[in-house]
């Protein structure tokens, strides 16, 4: 019987680290309310320098654009995670 | 025990059809957009929250006065490059609950404008089904330009070999937001020939008296582009060029003098 549990333990471990969020929330989620606040602050000449601009945040965090997708999708199922990023955006935007 | 399970199921999978659906209200985060320079194009963004449910299909169109234009994105799907009629969000064309997202747009703002621009956004998204449409209403400030217009940047060019006409290029920085029709004509002594790219046409075949910016003939902010013409000495030595580059700002006509010294060595062997 401990065995059991402890390979349902196993499994479960191996399930959540396949399909669960590969990227760190509390700098995603800080990184992603600054940048929507800052973007704003600034213009830009060239669309791409938007893209460009985000780019630099990324790196700069030590943050992978595949990182930054998988965040950016977990976002669009989470409300939580969502109420997260605005909450630091209130405080960083409004402050 | 059954029936309570099979009953409490029907009742939480029936529980979203018999809620009430929630009204979602659009949020435009700030009143105002980063300030744009009279006479620039920039891109800006603007800020968007979704509260009390999703809006899909979101889109939004701009409306400005004081004769400023608005660009929105390139269709990514159209080859031919022709930008889109409106601008949706960053991430999707949806804007989940508590979601903040962005649009950008372009403006185009010319130099005689107030300080702050009147900046109208309808919004348009569906939600529950059905079609919604905003409108909201934003400034943008304006900055005003009051510096150097342009900057002469090479002081010297060649060596050229004496006795040929030989291409020799000037370049100009840009530091106005906008300059237009940007044309230099260069003044040498009766030991120089300077000949201007313009052979006019078949029909009238008169040279040009000027040359003009190779890229196109308007030098932006930070933008570096040359003017090129050709130059001729028989005899080697060390020559001035005067240049008078001519513009137009704000409609009104600017030029600047400059000058540009030639290296001419001997005449190439053969």
């Amino acid at each position: 019987m401990r065995n059991r549990i402890i390979a349902t333990t196993l499994v479960a471990v191996f399930a959540g680290s396949a399909c669960g969020p590969t990227f760190d929330a509390d700098l995603m989620v800080s990184l992603e309310a600054r940048w929507m606040c800052d973007v704003q602050r600034s213009v830009y000449d060239e669309v791409t320098d938007i893209d460009a601009a985000l780019n630099d945040r990324l790196v700069g965090n030590g943050v992978s654009a595949e990182t930054y997708s998988d965040f950016k999708s977990a976002l669009i199922d989470d409300l939580a995670l969502r109420e997260r990023v605005l909450a630091e955006y209130d405080a960083y935007c409004d402050g | 025990m059954i029936l309570v399970l099979t009953l409490a199921m029907v009742l939480a999978t029936a529980a979203p059809a018999l809620a009430k659906e929630r009204d979602v209200n659009i949020d435009l985060r700030s009143s105002k957009t980063a300030a744009v320079t009279a006479g620039d194009t920039a891109w800006v963004a603007i800020d968007w929250l979704a509260k009390g449910g999703d809006a899909e299909d979101f889109a939004v169109e701009a409306e400005v006065g004081n004769g400023v234009g608005v660009w929105y994105p390139y269709k990514s799907t159209d080859t031919s490059g022709s930008p889109e009629t409106f601008t949706s969000l960053m991430g999707d064309s949806t804007l989940s609950e508590s979601e903040v997202d962005f649009t950008a747009i372009r403006l185009d703002v010319p130099y005689d404008v107030p300080k702050n621009i009147d900046l109208i956004l309808t919004v348009t998204y569906k939600s529950n089904g059905e079609t919604h449409r905003e409108v909201f209403k934003a400034k943008v400030p304006v900055a005003y330009y009051d510096g150097q217009d342009l900057q002469q940047v090479t002081a010297d060019v060649g060596p050229i070999p004496a006795g040929v006409e030989t291409w020799v290029s000037v370049d100009y920085k840009g530091f106005a937001p906008r300059l237009d029709d940007v044309s230099v004509t260069a003044t040498g002594g009766s030991e120089l020939t300077i000949v201007y790219p313009s052979k006019g046409t078949e029909d009238n075949p008169i040279p040009g008296t000027f040359t003009s910016l190779r890229r196109d003939s308007t030098l932006d902010d930070n933008e570096t582009d040359d003017v090129a013409f050709r130059v001729a000495a028989s005899e080697p030595g060390t020559y001035v060029l005067s240049l008078e580059v001519t513009y137009a700002k704000d409609g009104a006509q600017s030029s600047m003098t400059g000058s540009v010294t030639v290296t001419v060595a001997g005449a190439p062997p053969g």
